[in-house]
């Protein structure tokens, strides 16, 4: 659909609504996954779906529903049962009342990419081939997900926002696996023609041939050189935890009360920002507000978390521009996290290292202690240790129980190049680059 | 058949699939949250639309959409077939379904009042009045929410069957998080963390849980924990109360055993299975007391299931007997490759996924020993439950979890709480430690409505039956800095 006809489809159902106020958040997708396990692909899937979800307000009185029927009766007949859900509602006193429109800066991040929108199963299929084929010459075994999605979300509200974007995203992901070791290879971007095959297969299978026949490390505390695969699952955690309004609510932040303090080493700076092209942009966020660059960690000094319609008025602030779709029970949250690059490189920090550890991936991070955003998980898909500056063999993959804060305050180099990693919720992205830390704490190993 | 799924089978055979099946589905949702007395969000959802699997050429292809019409059926099928030819492209063998019986069936929901039909005030009313009853001097944050859910399916497989099949579910809980700038930040939640307790049952399972009863209490344990004394680490004797027993047993039995996975096919997203088959049948999972069920037949069971999304008539198997290891959950696919025979556990997450081998109910069954003789049988060790933190590596092997409470046990009695308690281990080490289970009257299914798996991923609806159970020479208090 265009932007005039999904614009015109929600404008007419809007006029039709009774409520004081009424939102109407559109999100289609069109998303194909070819999953590959064992050098086969076992499953090759299409999706064509469409959300519409409406929220009428009646004074304080907040209603809302959703439907997958974005026909024109479809999105009348939801309009008229959020506004009847609002009259039933009692009245919710921190309602601040639908956003205001702000100016956007659509169009010009770009982020939609014709060919990827277009691009052809079998196109996928081969590619994956390409992976798959590199790991049999070595005798492992690939597995992993070619993915292809085109996306629109559009909002519009009666308080005259109407705001649209576009956007394609592509990722090929590889674990390719040998009898006691594996490896990861990794590659997202709005187009599907940077994707290079050949450069995940081969990332993923070097890791697994010289990870090969694993040692046993006792647990402790080990100077880490993580990649950002592995920075990624810490910062999503991290972003769970500790940096949106809803975690100051929570008392999980550990920003709160530290603004401009040295809480982190003076060279991580930590920010989302849904403009920069570097990134995945997306110009406004679910309440269709404009996003802002928020600093969570400037030099490694404390900032500001991000906000929404709905913490920004209970907590005194502006919003930033980062709602999920309301009414939701998440919170605001950051979609386009970047961690600012350094003067490094991967290989200038292994070889900074006496003895350490490299992770390649960490795996099933969940919090230990939240307000500490001590955080526990294992490593995965390619651990080394790292002795005399060299990666010299693989190791049994770890547990660590780590204090992510504590963390980055013992973040003593960071590589200039940074990893475009797109997100699962199929919007947004990280970029990350590499890091070497001191003293990140182990605490098991797995058999 | 009706004639929609008619239309879909028919196109997919004319265009040369040798399998095809669809999946109608009709779906309404509705999602509570109040916090400190005050709605948050209430939404309403409604989703409608199709899947439609085909085998062509000896290969997959799946396609889905929301738009349900003649026109897009066709389009659908025509798109499901050609995505199987590409398949094709990197095929080394057919695919090979084992075969099971078609079935002409209709299945009734399990509920006696349709939650759909209580007015949302009461539903805001009873939370924003328990969740009023929390915030106690010292709770930062009270919440409750509720979530129901009513879904026609209509499968319908060029094999000849067609299964309708009604759900309803039904599901609430509140929580308390007590925070002081000493003492952190510690919560408490009734009757479980997360979404509450959810069952295939109507308004009557939210209202038997007395939510307002247990609000206040549940609070008064959120403070208490601020200044309860750490979990003191080493190894001990660990009991674990039902509740975050139903989180081991989904963590280190149910996921290793999904078929798929142990077949490698999970491997880039959740990881394998330590369950590898040639330990079918001969591997010491746990102790002799220790018997794991997949059973979809339970009544009211968040995970039960009268068919699956292959159309497979689910039945109960022994995962683990008598402490080993035995059947795994599995599918259409899988089934044939280890010599078993499907047992219904293919499951999609609504009409736009395609189903991937997924739990049902699995269970670990009920021993003969009272709460007290669980913990009379320990002298130096600790009680944990209430699910706070759970991570686990890709093979389910080396897990670690926080619960939300826990005590001291001195003397086979109970003493101090303690706060944060940890445990950590090694899944079959763990199991085999196993010494004693709680009775039947200790026993309830836990309905569990977050599992994620798959890519994309999706979300799995499943229930854990289990009682309190107790383990010998367990690490507790993992130590961090």
């Amino acid at each position: 659909m265009s932007r005039e006809q999904l614009h015109g489809l929600m404008h007419d159902a809007l006029r039709a609504s009774d409520a004081d106020q009424t939102e109407i958040v559109t999100m289609t997708s069109n998303s194909a996954l070819t999953w590959y396990a064992e050098n086969i692909i076992h499953q090759n899937v299409a999706e064509h779906t469409a959300q519409v979800q409406v929220r009428a307000a009646h004074g304080k009185k907040v209603g809302s529903a959703s439907t997958t029927d974005c026909s024109p009766e479809g999105l009348a007949l939801i309009v008229r049962q959020a506004s009847q859900a609002a009259r039933l509602m009692p009245d919710d006193p921190d309602f601040p009342g639908l956003p205001s429109p702000k100016p956007i800066a659509a169009g010009l991040i770009g982020g939609w990419v014709g060919a990827t929108a277009v691009s052809q199963p079998g196109e996928r299929v081969l590619a994956v081939k390409k992976v798959i084929e590199r790991a049999e010459h070595e005798g492992l075994r690939a597995a992993g997900t070619y993915q292809v999605q085109s996306s629109e979300l559009a909002v519009v509200s009666s308080m005259g926002v109407a705001a649209y974007h576009q956007y394609t995203v592509a990722g090929l992901k590889a674990v390719v696996m040998g009898d006691d070791s594996s490896g990861y290879g990794r590659m997202s971007s709005a187009d599907v023609a940077d994707i290079d095959p050949e450069a995940v297969g081969e990332q993923a299978v070097r890791t697994a041939v010289e990870t090969r026949h694993p040692a046993e490390v006792e647990p402790g505390a080990f100077e880490v050189v993580l990649s950002p695969f592995a920075v990624e699952e810490l910062m999503g955690m991290l972003a769970y935890l500790a940096l949106s309004a809803r975690s100051v609510e929570q008392h999980t932040c550990f920003l709160e009360g530290h603004e401009s303090e040295q809480i982190a080493s003076p060279i991580v700076s930590l920010y989302d920002d849904g403009l920069d092209p570097a990134g995945m942009p997306i110009p406004f966020d679910f309440e269709g507000m404009p996003k802002r660059r928020v600093d969570f960690l400037t030099e490694g000094k404390g900032g500001n978390v991000v906000y929404d319609s709905y913490y920004a008025a209970k907590m005194g602030r502006a919003t930033t521009g980062h709602s999920l779709q309301q009414p939701n029970d998440i919170g605001p949250y950051p979609l386009n996290i970047f961690m600012g690059a350094g003067d490094s490189s991967e290989g200038d920090m292994v070889s900074h290292v006496e003895r350490g550890i490299y992770v390649t991936r960490f795996w099933y991070a969940n919090p230990v202690e939240p307000r500490r955003a001590v955080v526990t998980g294992t490593t995965r898909d390619g651990t080394y240790l790292i002795e005399n500056g060299r990666k010299t063999h693989g190791v049994r993959n770890l547990r660590f129980t780590q204090g992510l804060v504590d963390m980055l305050a013992h973040t003593v180099e960071i590589s200039r190049n940074r990893a475009v990693l797109a997100s699962s919720f199929g919007i947004g992205a990280m970029v990350l680059p590499s890091i070497r830390a001191e003293g990140f704490q182990f605490t098991g190993v797995t058999r | 058949m009706d004639k929609f799924t008619e239309r879909v089978i028919a196109g997919a055979k004319r265009l040369g699939a040798s399998y095809c099946d669809c999946r109608l589905i009709d779906m309404e949702r509705e999602d509570v949250s109040v916090v400190g007395g005050a709605p948050r969000a209430v939404v309403h959802a409604h989703q409608r639309g199709f899947g439609v699997r085909i085998i062509a050429n000896g290969a997959w292809g799946f396609s889905s959409s929301s738009v349900v019409t003649d026109a897009e059926a066709d389009h659908i099928v025509e798109e499901a077939v050609e995505i199987a030819h590409a398949s094709a492209l990197a095929k080394k063998k057919e695919v090979v379904l084992a075969p099971v019986s078609s079935s002409e069936d209709m299945i009734p929901h399990q509920a006696d009042v349709d939650p759909f039909t209580i007015p949302d005030s009461e539903k805001i009313g009873l939370l924003a009045e328990a969740t009023r009853a929390m915030m106690l001097p010292g709770v930062v944050l009270a919440r409750g929410q509720m979530q129901f859910l009513k879904e026609r399916k209509s499968f319908a497989s060029s094999e000849g069957s067609y299964i309708v099949q009604d759900r309803v579910e039904s599901g609430a809980g509140v929580s308390a998080m007590a925070a002081s700038d000493n003492s952190g930040v510690q919560i408490r939640s009734y009757p479980m963390s997360s979404s509450g307790d959810n069952a295939q049952s109507g308004w009557e399972f939210v209202e038997a849980m007395k939510l307002l009863e247990h609000a206040e209490p549940t609070a008064r344990e959120a403070l208490a924990l601020l200044s309860a004394k750490p979990c003191p680490s080493g190894v001990k004797d660990l009991v674990v109360g039902g509740q975050q027993l139903a989180l081991q047993v989904h963590e280190s039995c149910g996921h290793p055993c999904e078929l798929d996975r142990v077949m490698g096919m999970e491997a880039s997203f959740a990881g394998t299975s330590f369950l590898t088959p040639d330990k079918k049948g001969n591997f010491r999972y746990g102790s002799d007391i220790v018997n794991l069920t997949a059973d979809p037949t339970i009544l009211h069971a968040l995970g039960g299931l009268a068919y699956d999304d292959e159309g497979v008539r689910g039945r109960k198997v022994y995962l683990v007997r008598g402490g080993m290891f035995e059947h795994y959950l599995n599918s259409r696919a899988s089934a044939p490759v280890v010599g078993e025979e499907p047992m219904g556990a293919m499951r999609a997450d609504g009409f736009a996924r395609s189903p991937i081998v997924r739990m049902v109910s699995i269970n670990l069954e009920p021993g003969d020993l009272t709460f007290d003789q669980l913990i009379g049988g320990v002298d130096d060790g600790l009680y944990v439950d209430g699910i706070k933190s759970w991570s686990i590596d890709d093979r389910r092997l080396n897990f670690q979890f926080g619960s939300e409470i826990g005590w001291e046990i001195r003397g086979g009695k109970l003493q101090d709480m303690v706060k944060n308690p940890t445990y950590t281990g090694v899944t079959y080490e763990f199991w085999r430690s196993c010494d004693g289970i709680g009775d039947p009257g200790l026993y309830h299914v836990w309905g569990v409505d977050n599992c994620g798996k798959g890519e994309p991923m999706q979300v799995a609806h499943v229930s854990h039956g289990t009682s309190p159970a107790r383990f010998r020479h367990v690490q507790v208090g993992v130590l961090h800095e």
